[in-house]
């Protein structure tokens, strides 16, 4: 049984199709794999020397559909015909999705209330376990923490040069504030960089929701009050990107 | 003796397993027929080692601890008339006669419940000649009809008649861009929520990730799907080394689990290999210890896509093999995480956990991947894999919101409730992940 390529807007994979099939049966085959229905396809058979074959209205021929075809074929195009067909449809929201895959529209989520009330959770198991805020001893380092990011936080001035710390590198960073407080799905107090420089992660927006902004890409980003500071001395470090690339290169 | 027992189910799970007795076979000096090779007296591996996987009979013949499974009979036939048709009992090898559509509802409740007295029975023969079995093994798909669908029925059946012993799976995940089949969506999360509860481990492979592995790092121009599969056995066989081999660092499959999966819904961890060299290039390479480390924080070594420096690590597993000492390990680990952002749930106990086993990776004549004298593999419980889940996820609402193609399911028998059941369990191990992430007071976290 030849291994053939099947191809449509919805799918693409090699399969073992059976030459015995009538056009009927392959038609059903075809529809599983692409979601076309018979009705609305136009096939097109490519063959191992290069030519090809385009079949209209397969699905009301008749006999074995290897029969009627010069060779076993390499490859099966699936067109859909049908403008407004399911497929089609499915296919221009895929599209979108991934063209904005931030956007939270039509994702199911869970209610807080409805993911409390699992037995069989993350959220349960730390509550049972005494895990993380549920941790008499963690929840207090934590409290601490919060009264820590506060602390910073008074001392912070909205749309204000800003500076950015870190640990891990040496490389500070600048830019301007422009945000200050709590974010979608996650504890705590953050402030929204504008960067000088494409250093950031995002462009102010996070899972779909614009925070700040929205800024260029990767000039966005969103870090613990605790390591900025703000001031008008704060101005852009000459960091001398534009004159060493030469070198570099 | 610690057996483990192998269960390949529908097309995917099949030729991935045919990959992986291959490489087995290689490795261990077992030739296609079932009998040494020349020169050797026992197996490579060991006693205790090669035992876990194969079964020496009477004659001199080894015969792998594994079940072919599969609703239609092409892929099985293969086997059954292929280079390695002599090294399998024709019992092992299960086919029916009709396929599962694409469809999870034929494979779990219809086509692939009628075979399922036979498969199991199968399994406890395979089982009665283990004085120790330690687990299953399962490689499958979970966007297939069979792989889905039967995947799921056994592993709920073997939990039932086999209780706490491990279950691992190998699963391939729908590729992000292409799909196989148009349901793949529908029946990945249908598998995902049937299996969740019964499988203690799932290491997912994406077969778009290893694609793209096969066009930049093998210089293979249009990967077919056995150099795909090569690929796989190649990770199947990095993480089932240390059992398969006497004398290596954690051999227990209870040890990878109690590292990597702290909760037990918390059981996909990510899976990265290095090195992937073409024969070309790796002359090279200096392919050290620190160098094949850190390549396995690159994305192009992961086998599914996903970003983890977004996400934070529950757990991480470090298998090397070959010519490697525990202190360059050492000194590998330390520059991670000196150098990268690892960032780790700091609520719940991490770490680099380690695992040596002395024989070098193999390459099959026909891979393009070269041999090497040393890889490794690393399997890390990481919440950047939820990202993997709204993929599919968001798939699945923009398909079920139209009703798409449900009737395809509803007509072999499945109830509705049963999409939307498993949906909802889908939206808690998004929620799972979340909480995983939360409560964290690091001052260098930033999004």
């Amino acid at each position: 049984m030849p291994s053939i390529q099947i191809q449509s807007e919805l799918c693409s994979t090699d399969r073992e199709i059976d030459l015995d099939l009538s056009w009927n049966q392959l038609c059903e085959r075809l529809s599983q794999l692409s979601g076309v229905l018979p009705s609305d396809m136009e096939l097109r058979f490519e063959f191992g020397d290069g030519s090809s074959e385009t079949v209209a209205a397969p699905g009301i021929k008749i006999g074995p559909f290897g029969k009627a075809l010069k060779q076993a074929p390499t490859l099966i195009h699936i067109t859909d015909v049908n403008i407004g067909s399911l497929a089609h449809e499915l296919a221009q929201d895929f599209a979108r999705s991934e063209n904005d895959s931030n956007s939270s529209s039509k994702h199911f989520t869970l209610s807080d209330e409805d993911y409390k009330n699992r037995k069989n959770s993350v959220l349960q198991w730390k509550k049972d376990q005494g895990l993380g805020s549920y941790d008499p001893q963690y929840r207090a380092k934590l409290d601490q923490e919060k009264q820590r990011q506060e602390e910073s936080m008074r001392g912070l001035t909205l749309n204000e040069r800003c500076q950015v710390s870190s640990n891990n590198s040496t490389l500070e960073r600048r830019g301007w504030l422009r945000y200050v407080g709590s974010l979608p799905q996650s504890g705590g107090l953050w402030c929204g960089i504008e960067f000088d420089e494409p250093c950031g992660k995002n462009d102010g927006t996070l899972n779909g929701e614009v925070i700040f902004g929205p800024v260029k890409p990767f000039y966005g980003g969103f870090v613990k009050p605790t390591t900025v500071k703000t001031s008008a001395e704060f101005q852009p470090l000459d960091i001398g990107l534009e004159s060493d690339d030469d070198d570099e290169l | 003796m610690r057996e483990v027992i192998s269960i390949n189910v529908g097309q995917a799970g099949c030729q991935i397993g045919n990959a992986c007795w291959e490489l087995y076979s290689l490795e261990h000096g077992i030739r296609p027929d079932g009998y040494l090779e020349e020169g050797l007296t026992k197996p490579r591996g060991g006693e205790e080692g090669f035992s876990t996987f194969f079964n020496e009979t009477g004659s001199g013949k080894f015969v792998p601890r594994a079940l072919y499974v599969d609703l239609e009979p092409n892929v099985i036939d293969e086997v059954r008339t292929g280079p390695y048709k002599e090294l399998f009992h024709p019992e092992q090898l299960i086919s029916g006669k009709e396929d599962a559509a694409n469809n999870y509802a034929r494979g779990h409740y219809t086509v692939g419940r009628e075979l399922l007295d036979d498969i199991l029975d199968r399994v406890r023969k395979i089982s009665d000649q283990c004085d120790g079995l330690q687990g299953f093994l399962f490689t499958h798909s979970l966007g297939g009809g069979t792989g889905s669908g039967l995947g799921s029925l056994l592993l709920e059946q073997l939990s039932i008649d086999y209780g706490k012993k491990s279950k691992l799976e190998f699963a391939v995940y729908p590729a992000p861009q292409v799909s196989t089949s148009v349901v793949e969506p529908y029946n990945t999360v249908l598998t995902t929520h049937t299996t969740l509860e019964h499988a203690d481990c799932t290491f997912m492979v994406d077969n778009e990730a290893i694609y793209e592995m096969c066009k930049k790092n093998l210089d293979i121009s249009r990967p077919s799907l056995s150099n795909l599969n090569n690929l796989i056995a190649q990770v199947v066989s990095s993480v089932t080394a240390s059992l398969r081999f006497d004398g290596s660092l954690n051999v227990d499959l209870n040890e990878f689990q109690t590292n990597l999966v702290p909760y037990p819904r918390i059981h996909f961890p990510l899976v990265s290999y290095a090195p992937i060299l073409s024969k070309s290039k790796a002359h090279h390479e200096s392919n050290a210890v620190s160098e094949i480390t850190n390549a396995c924080f690159e994305p192009g070594n992961q086998m599914v896509k996903c970003d983890p420096r977004s996400g934070k690590y529950m757990a991480t597993c470090l298998l090397y093999r070959g010519d490697v000492v525990t202190r360059d390990v050492q000194n590998a680990v330390a520059q991670v995480k000196n150098k990268r952002t690892v960032q780790l749930v700091d609520w719940c106990p991490t770490g680099f956990k380690i695992g040596i086993c002395y024989e070098p990776p193999t390459a099959t004549p026909q891979s393009q991947l070269s041999s090497v004298n040393r890889a490794v593999c690393m399997l890390s419980n990481t919440t950047a894999i939820a990202d993997a889940w709204k993929r599919i996820d968001r798939k699945f609402d923009l398909m079920y919101s139209k009703r798409a193609f449900v009737h395809w399911y509803v007509g072999e028998g499945m109830e509705e409730g049963e999409f939307t059941e498993a949906r909802e369990d889908l939206a808690a191990l998004e929620r799972d992940y979340i909480e995983v992430g939360a409560d964290s007071y690091a001052d260098e976290e930033e999004f």
